[in-house]
């Protein structure tokens, strides 16, 4: 183990598994000489060369859709997404090619491209540089959606979208990339899609989130437990396709109450997803009903202040507990 | 030969009609030639004959509607003679229609039902369902769920949880007050909810029932405290150590209901027959009685399978009822008095007699009002049923006579505590007491 | 039609031009033509579904490219893509069980007409979003160099494909990699003169399709689509330089289509029937037949047995395809991703 930001994580799982596997390449804006505008692939042209580290046009689609070539040919592309907000230029390629070559092909080829890069809020870029797009990739059969938040779950779930054999939208959390967390130095460690952990136990209210927002609930789950004696259970659910929920069915089997925490738009987003399975499969064990924190409805606005009323805070966190808790405050 | 068919013009079409033919049955025709003008969703054409050749059969008149891939007519080589009349497949009755009618005597246009596009649609649907896609039902099945008995006078907010609570507790929900908003009913109401010291002179509530568990066979292993209360019972009283409880029970709304039944042509039950009933399923609340002693498990039992003594001039005999919980108390009543004939003429098979998992024996019919039963092993209970008697009873202060009828059950302590034969029978009781439960 | 002075015309030596090799071709091509009748007279009746869009009239632009191409090389195209499976060696069966939605299809019965996928033949799929596989193709061609091999990848896209963003973004990326010898792909424009109804002169600001692709330091070339010995000439020669350059190359094939764009496509208003009369007198079969008839003394009997061979073919592809079993229901579930997770290592 060895203290990492989420940042360097992710640069150590990209080299470790380049170092490994000849076959992986990267390819973005501005990730070679320039080294990254988040500086992730800070020093990865000087080692590996130009042909494993591509300097791309500003051309969304063609890099996503040149990556997807490669990788039905058998290689490992990464691709590197300035924000994830471009991607979206790239739909086409991910959702209508990446998404769908094995299955209309009757399964003949892999697609293992990994598209990953920061997206979120809270750096005043205003409308189209600060989304996030867990909700609208998970929606699509064909793909899988990786949101860490922690640093270690940042390495050991990039080396598993690397090494797998499908087409993986990797979401990064650009305001976690300088949070630090004690990351494992074997270079064979990986995590697993499609299982959840348990990052804080407790008896009261059941809270599940992922990437930022998961680190937002322990803050309030913490506040919670020393202002109010409220125990929160919080489940991270690391990747959203696959969705693993039995550890969230398990915890509110228990505690009854259930809070889902999610930075993007409330209408037709994970967390009411979330919050339908929880409905469909542990109906009967709810003693509320399942509770929603999410972004306001609204375009991103550049003012600092209304910025701030856009996003999700920990007190929003904590008066939906103790709604669920039908505490008044 | 070649035949005319309707042509799919478009990825959406799936019918087209004939408008008017150009040529008549017998007329040359050459290859390009138009032959009829057809209309299509979206355009009106012309279909040219593909071939040299004499027209031959119309098999679809003008004004008819014709499905993709109908044959309107056949063009005939030269020297080929016309086959039997084949009639298209028309999207409309084609039966009825006159096929030697006028090409343009405009017969009854039938308009496209959309009623029937959605049977067709759903026809091609249920196919592919036919061919069993695993997953197509995505949805677990929802655990038993005794229904609820309904609250009166409107719908009480609670939340699922509370609900739960309720009908476990065997409290109704009528009684408490809702704390949640707009008064909903939260599981801490459920908590703190103290009955009434004195209840009411109300009539008395159907007793709710303990939930329907999940059968399924499985080993409980034998923890110490068992191994002991085992080994110090059997030593006090033999290989099975037994005990025994008994209920009466007020059956007079059960007998009316089996006269109602039997009115029904063709079904004749006994009483026993609904007692059988009311015991297994009542054994899906308690699946402990339904098990067997082991040296290092006790066995519960995934199916419940009822032994029903018989009576025979050798002896007595056990003939078992399977799944009786699954069975309605007609079909239980027609297994019933088969499986006593061949116990009575010594036509029962083993695996008619063996493999019971909780044994019934009936002394009603001899006036015998209660006895207690020896257990049948690996049983480890058996359920004495004694006569139906008129009695007079209070309710309400009030003498009336009602049919009562007393049950004996012996268990096997090994397996069966005394407050477990004690619920078996309480809820025997709301089976046996609401017989409606029994043939819903 | 686009101006045809300046494509490549071909010089015709009898040696070459008799070599058995040209019959083949010239089965082949029957082949593909019947096989395109028969899909519409199936579609007519209902037996293949959803979109249907047939090649005839362009078979030299499949045919003359595609047997110039060796084992290992790589095709990916549009929707209009039955000609590509069948020249790359597909059993038409199959591609007709593709076509019916039958389990014994090329991709399963699970991408129809418009995603034929054979992979042991090199065919990496027919694409139905317009230029969208541009970019893939372009990709594939960088893996393949990577992976230091002297196969080339073969793209063939319509007029209509070069006026959305894809096209160039995989054209630039391929000239880009290009001065690498990093693209060793040939870009194939079947210039049929319409995008669905709309024709060059109405779709694109600069009606030399080919300048167009020059933009992007690609070296270019036109040929009469219609005549297969043109174009096999120019595909023998650019693919033995790109084996050697690495470097991209496009062909603008001037073709016609002799059907409408798709089976929906009746009344076509976009051109009169004398034009595609017109055109049908350069059919490249015809062509082909009659050159191989002065030249070589290939006999009406010799094409004859072609064509009952051809019809036989299609015939019991057609009976083939009507036998078949419909996919299974638990393939529904089956080829969406590689691996389910959890995911463990299996490394």
């Amino acid at each position: 183990m060895s203290e990492k930001s989420y940042r360097d994580a992710i640069r150590d799982a990209m080299m470790e598994e380049m170092d490994r596997d000849p076959n992986v390449l990267i390819m973005g804006e501005d990730i070679g000489v320039y080294e990254g505008t988040f500086r992730i692939t800070a020093g990865m042209l000087k080692k590996y060369g130009g042909k494993r580290v591509i300097d791309t046009p500003i051309a969304e689609a063609g890099m996503v859709g040149t990556a997807v070539g490669m990788a039905m040919l058998g290689l490992r592309p990464i691709v590197e997404m300035m924000t994830m907000n471009f991607a979206i230029v790239a739909a086409d390629q991910i959702l209508n090619h990446a998404a769908k070559v094995r299955y209309f092909s009757g399964g003949q080829v892999d697609v293992p491209v990994v598209i990953r890069g920061p997206q979120g809020a809270g750096v005043q870029l205003s409308a189209q540089h600060s989304q996030t797009f867990e909700s609208f990739y998970a929606h699509f059969p064909g793909i899988k959606v990786v949101a860490p938040a922690t640093p270690a779950d940042a390495k050991g779930l990039l080396k598993t979208s690397i090494r797998g054999r499908d087409p993986v939208i990797f979401l990064e959390s650009a305001a976690l990339y300088g949070m630090k967390g004690e990351v494992p130095d074997d270079p064979n460690f990986t995590v697993p899609f499609g299982v959840s952990r348990v990052a804080r136990e407790g008896s009261d209210v059941t809270i599940v989130s992922y990437s930022r927002m998961l680190q937002m609930s322990l803050i309030a789950a913490e506040k919670l437990s020393q202002d109010e004696g409220i125990e929160c259970e919080v489940i991270d659910l690391r990747t959203l396709r696959p969705l693993d929920l039995e550890p969230a069915y398990a915890s509110v089997t228990k505690t009854h109450r259930c809070v889902v925490v999610q930075e993007q738009w409330k209408p037709f987003g994970a967390a009411a997803e979330i919050a339908a399975s929880i409905t469909e499969t542990v109906f009967d064990e709810l003693d509320a009903p399942v509770a929603r924190v999410t972004g306001e409805d609204v375009p991103m606005p550049y003012a600092r202040n209304l910025e701030l009323l856009a996003t999700p805070h920990e007190q929003h966190v904590i008066a939906a507990v103790k709604k669920v808790m039908y505490a008044n405050g | 030969m070649a035949d005319v068919i309707m042509p799919k013009m478009g990825d959406a079409m799936t019918e087209g009609k004939v408008i008017r033919w150009y040529k008549n049955a017998g007329d040359a025709v050459k290859k390009g030639e138009p032959l009829l003008e057809i209309e299509t969703d979206k355009v009106n054409l012309d279909l040219e004959a593909e071939q040299d050749g004499t027209l031959g059969d119309v098999a679809a008149a003008a004004g008819q509607m014709v499905e993709v891939g109908g044959v309107l007519a056949t063009i005939l080589a030269e020297g080929e003679k016309a086959e039997p009349k084949r009639v298209a497949p028309a999207a409309a009755p084609a039966k009825e229609q006159d096929s030697k009618s006028a090409p343009d005597s405009a017969p009854s246009r039938r308009a496209i039902d959309k009623k029937d596009s959605i049977k067709k649609s759903t026809g091609e649907y249920g196919e592919a369902i036919d061919m069993k896609a695993p997953r197509i039902d995505r949805t677990a099945p929802a655990a038993n769920v005794v229904a609820m008995p309904q609250a009166e006078g409107g719908r009480r907010r609670s939340s699922p949880l509370a609900r739960k609570m309720a009908r476990d507790m065997g409290v109704s929900l009528e009684e408490i007050q809702g704390s949640g908003p707009g008064g909903r009913i939260v599981a801490s109401d459920i908590k703190n909810f103290k009955p009434a010291a004195a209840p009411q002179s109300q009539k008395p509530k159907a007793p709710a029932l303990p939930p329907v568990q999940q059968l399924e066979t499985k080993d409980i292993p034998l923890s110490a405290m068992r191994r002991t209360i085992a080994k110090r019972l059997a030593e006090s009283t033999g290989p099975i150590p037994h005990f025994y409880v008994t209920a009466e029970y007020d059956v007079t709304n059960l007998l009316a209901l089996r006269e109602q039944l039997n009115e029904i042509e063709g079904i004749k039950t006994s009483v026993n027959d609904f007692i059988v009933r009311a015991a297994a399923l009542a054994i899906r609340h308690h699946p402990n009685v339904n098990a067997s002693w082991g040296d290092d498990a006790i066995t519960q039992h995934g199916e419940v399978h009822i032994g029903i003594a018989v009576s025979t001039p050798e002896g007595l005999i056990t003939p078992v009822v399977r799944n009786a919980d699954e069975k309605s108390v007609s079909d239980i009543a027609a297994e019933v008095r088969s499986l006593a004939d061949k116990a009575k003429n010594r036509k029962l098979m083993p695996n008619e007699y063996q493999g019971s998992t909780f044994t019934i024996s009936n002394l009603g019919a001899w006036g015998i009002e209660q006895f207690t039963g020896i257990i049948n092993p690996p049983n480890v209970a058996i359920l004495a049923i004694g006569a139906a008697t008129a009695q007079p009873v209070v309710i309400d202060r009030q003498v009336v006579i009602r049919d009562r009828m007393k049950v004996t059950m012996s268990c096997d302590h090994r397996v069966v505590d005394g407050a477990l034969g004690a619920e078996y029978l309480r809820t025997l009781r709301s089976y046996l007491e609401q017989p409606l439960r029994l043939v819903l | 039609m686009a101006k045809t002075k300046e494509q490549a015309s071909s010089t015709i030596d009898p040696a070459a031009a008799c070599a058995p090799e040209w019959t083949e071709i010239l089965r082949q091509m029957i082949l593909i033509r019947r096989f395109e009748e028969a899909t519409e007279r199936e579609f007519r009746k209902g037996k293949i579904g959803g979109y249907l869009h047939v090649y005839s009239g362009q078979e030299a632009v499949a045919s003359g490219i595609i047997t110039a191409l060796t084992k290992g090389d790589i095709l990916f195209t549009g929707y209009r893509d039955h000609a590509h499976a069948l020249a790359l060696g597909s059993e038409p069966r199959r591609v007709m069980a593709e076509l019916f939605g039958k389990s014994t299809g090329v991709s399963k019965g699970k991408g129809g007409s418009m995603h034929l996928f054979d992979v042991e033949h090199g065919f990496y799929g027919g694409y139905g979003i317009v230029g969208g596989h541009l970019t893939l193709a372009a990709g594939a061609a960088y893996a393949l160099r990577y992976q230091q091999t002297e196969r080339i990848a073969v793209c063939y896209f319509g007029d209509g494909a070069m006026n959305i963003g894809s096209f160039h973004e995989a054209m630039n990326m391929a000239g880009l990699w290009g001065k690498d010898g990093m693209c060793p792909i040939l870009f194939i424009i079947e210039n049929n003169g319409y995008a669905m109804g709309t024709s060059v002169e109405r779709h694109s600001a600069l009606t030399d399709l080919a300048q167009r692709v020059r933009a992007y330091n690609i070296q270019t070339e036109k040929v009469d689509g219609q005549d297969v010995f043109a174009v096999r000439g120019v595909a023998d020669r650019v693919v033995r330089q790109m084996r050697e350059t690495g470097k991209p190359y496009c062909i603008e094939a001037i073709t016609y289509r002799f059907s409408g764009h798709g089976a929906a496509d009746i009344l076509q208003p976009y051109r009169s029937k004398d034009e595609v009369e017109e055109h049908r007198h350069r059919d490249p079969i015809g062509i082909l037949r009659n050159r191989l008839g002065e030249i070589c003394g290939l006999t009406d009997a010799d094409v004859k047995s072609i064509e009952d061979w051809a019809a036989s073919e299609v015939a019991a592809a057609v009976q083939f395809a009507e036998e078949s079993a419909p996919p299974e229901a638990e393939e529904l579930w089956r080829d969406i991703v590689a691996e389910h997770g959890p995911v463990r290592e299996n490394e």
